[in-house]
């Protein structure tokens, strides 16, 4: 693990964990050494900390304490302390007290046959309680149970397809297609010789575990979106693996430009999170 | 299963619905659609309460609340009319951020800025600013990886740094990561 110095960058990318008190000691030490000799962080982490502020205010100036009142309250217990229990929860009781039937008929009906007491002898097709009509009446039962809210009952008949959502198994990784995003706008602005630049997107590309989370994404985009995640993660490997030559920064550079890697990966964040439903 | 009676939900409501309602409207925008949401919640509560103790009901509802309020967004899609910029500069006196937070004005400001801001970015500052949550806890409530949240703060405030710079026609203080080396 490096112990350089940070510098201007480096606070940057954790200003919100200083402003947060979310940084391991270590780390916020470091930053906070920067932010001695730094007056521009120092006022970026004041700015931070202002806007949380003013974010407060105004969410408070909107909820209102008022909000939620005695009307509110009411149209809540109207909808479900006066109207009683939803219909399967009373369903669920009377399912309980006819397992309790059931059981207590069993355990009559054992104990009777044990001790050699004949039958409740009667009409044919007479009903005696036993465990195969209770358990009839329970099915029966089941199969009437409703459901309020938005779980359909067990015998609801026809279960309404699900739309298929085209971005789920991408949208956990839409952190790291913004961040390679960022990455592939930095490359495309680099001067030629900018090799500290290519150090700081080495510590970003590792201190944010950018290439696992990246070919997790690669894995879970459909074909066409592939090609792009897989262009940034064989540039990412190139910024961490190295070394990097004056020809190399050429390259980068123009690959990043050449494919509109920032936009094409801010596009595909942009539809993922849009569909999601 | 546990069973809420009707005091109990009376003095959760109103003991925790003023904040939730808070956090539904900072995320959707709009009182109104808030406390309806709110009050969703609390129906769902009541109907499927969720087998825990009273601490977890919270983090239950305030999950609850957060996603409907998100839904409700994506169904709706609607934006706050932006403000028109005419070509004439503005005419009030330049108010200084540290005194923002006391005026009308400042707080209307910030309130455009966040309509603008996409729902993601909204959402996750508002668990931050406005409820409080630690990392773990915001990691917990969106389900992402707990490394990954100090990154989407950043990008969240600098977008609202930055619509609020634009919205001044103004240049940002300080050029937000990443784009300080971009020339």
């Amino acid at each position: 693990m490096t112990t350089r110095e940070l510098d201007c960058t480096d606070v940057e990318a954790l200003l919100s964990g200083l402003a947060d008190g979310e940084l391991e000691p270590d780390l916020r030490h470091r930053a906070e050494r920067h932010l001695v000799r730094c007056a521009a962080c120092t006022a970026a982490l004041e700015r931070v900390e202002r806007l949380d502020e003013m974010v407060r205010l105004e969410a408070g100036r909107r909820g209102g304490s008022e909000s939620f009142d005695d009307a509110a309250i009411a149209a809540v217990l109207a909808r479900t302390v006066r109207t009683g229990p939803a219909p399967w929860r009373r369903a669920v009781d009377r399912l309980g007290w006819l397992v309790a039937a059931a059981a207590i008929g069993f355990i009559v009906i054992s104990g009777r046959e044990r001790l050699g007491v004949p039958p409740t002898t009667g009409a044919p097709g007479a009903t005696t309680v036993s465990h195969v009509d209770a358990s009839t009446s329970i099915s029966a039962l089941h199969r009437s149970w409703t459901y309020e809210g938005d779980s359909p009952a067990p015998s609801r008949a026809v279960p309404v397809a699900a739309r298929p959502d085209p971005f789920a198994a991408l949208r956990p990784h839409l952190d790291a297609i913004d961040a390679a995003g960022v990455i592939a706008g930095r490359l495309a602005a680099l001067r030629i010789d900018d090799f500290s630049e290519i150090e700081q997107l080495r510590e970003i590309v590792e201190y944010d575990e950018l290439l696992p989370r990246i070919a997790a994404a690669r894995a879970a985009a459909d074909e066409l979106d592939r090609p792009s995640l897989l262009a940034i993660e064989s540039l990412m490997l190139r910024i961490v693996h190295g070394p990097i030559e004056g020809r190399d920064l050429q390259d980068l550079r123009d690959l990043a430009r050449a494919l509109d890697l920032k936009a094409t990966l801010g596009a595909l964040g942009e539809r993922a999170s849009g569909g999601r439903s | 299963m546990s069973r809420i009676n009707e005091a109990t939900l009376t003095r959760w409501m109103r003991e925790t619905g003023p904040g939730l309602v808070r956090l539904s409207a900072a995320i959707c925008r709009d009182r109104h659609q808030a406390e309806e949401i709110v009050q969703e919640a609390f129906v769902k509560l009541w109907n499927r309460p969720p087998e825990a103790g009273e601490i977890a009901f919270l983090s239950w509802l305030r999950r609850v609340v957060t996603n409907l309020s998100i839904n409700a967004l994506q169904r709706t899609r609607r934006h706050a009319p932006l403000p028109e910029y005419g070509d004439e500069p503005r005419q009030r006196e330049h108010v200084r951020p540290e005194r923002e937070a006391a005026t009308r004005e400042g707080l209307d400001r910030i309130s455009a800025a966040l309509d603008r801001l996409d729902d993601s970015k909204r959402t996750i500052l508002v668990l931050r600013a406005v409820e409080g949550l630690s990392y773990e806890q915001i990691a917990a409530h969106l389900d992402v990886p707990i490394g990954t949240v100090m990154s989407r703060l950043n990008r969240a405030r600098a977008a609202l740094e930055a619509e609020m710079a634009r919205m001044d026609d103004e240049a940002p203080a300080a050029i937000p990561f990443p784009l300080r080396r971009e020339a």
